[in-house]
């Protein structure tokens, strides 16, 4: 997925990220917004007419360079 | 949990880890056990199946399953999950869920997931040409219905709510949910 274009399909709610969730076990934890982020195939393998959706904790996302 | 981890490596992690909490004195293997069972006993197919014949009988039901399945499950007091979603089938877009990460799935609404859902060739396959392994698995779709794979790597569990089938308008509930399969609901089937 990374470097590919995406689009934000849903806000999933926020959860704490997987490294610090095991490396903080009932201490506090960063809570961070989770989206579900929708890839046309296309963009992802070059082919295909589906599309596939992740769902990415926030700090994974950038915005795109040039929309 | 399930016997097809025996041999690989995370079974014998697993074990070790039960033993040390066990020779802590933090647990036993009796509790373990029973913990185990209680849950596994409770998690099947049905319950999911039960979720999905509501929906076909109920329109209001099935607008809550889709933007707040928690409370629809709840509701029908099936075992809750940390987040669930729903996602709908029509008559133009097929919905088909994998992990591409390990096997994340509902299990408290299907049961334990079958091997083929855990394999390498799913995971990797399913999100790169979906349509041939629909095939695969015996769901030949239309070319113009436009498929939409769902990755659950994150905290949401998903499930797919597959259309009623045809010709189904005199069948009660309970009938409705014996026609609705584990395939359904990961997608890899119609109903």
């Amino acid at each position: 997925m990374q470097g590919h274009v995406g689009e934000v399909v849903e806000v999933c709610g926020s959860y704490a990220l997987p490294d610090e969730a095991v490396a903080s076990q009932g201490a506090t934890r960063l809570m961070v917004p989770v989206y579900g982020v929708r890839f046309a195939a296309s963009e992802l393998w070059g082919a295909g007419d589906h599309s596939v959706t992740v769902d990415l904790w926030e700090s994974y996302l950038e915005p795109e360079a040039n929309p | 949990m399930s016997a097809e981890h025996e041999g690989a490596p995370i079974a014998a992690r697993v074990r070790r880890l039960e033993k040390a909490l066990i020779d802590a004195g933090l647990t036993t293997d009796e509790e373990l056990d029973s913990i185990l069972e209680s849950f596994l006993a409770g998690a099947k197919p049905m319950n999911g199946a039960r979720l999905i014949a509501r929906a076909w009988i109920d329109d209001e039901f099935r607008r809550r399953l889709l933007s707040d399945a928690g409370s629809a499950v709840e509701e029908m007091a099936l075992p809750s999950l940390s987040a669930l979603r729903v996602i709908e089938n029509t008559a133009v877009v097929h919905n088909v869920v994998v992990c591409t990460l390990c096997s994340c799935y509902p299990v408290g609404l299907l049961g334990p997931s079958p091997s083929w859902y855990k394999s390498d060739a799913y995971r990797s396959r399913v999100v790169r040409e979906p349509r041939a392994v629909l095939a695969e698995f015996g769901l030949e779709l239309d070319p113009d219905v436009r498929i939409r794979v769902w990755d659950a790597s994150a905290e949401e569990r998903y499930l797919v709510l597959p259309q009623r089938p045809a010709g189904t308008p005199a069948l009660s509930e309970n009938e409705l949910a014996a026609l609705v399969t584990r395939a359904g609901m990961i997608g890899t089937a119609a109903v």
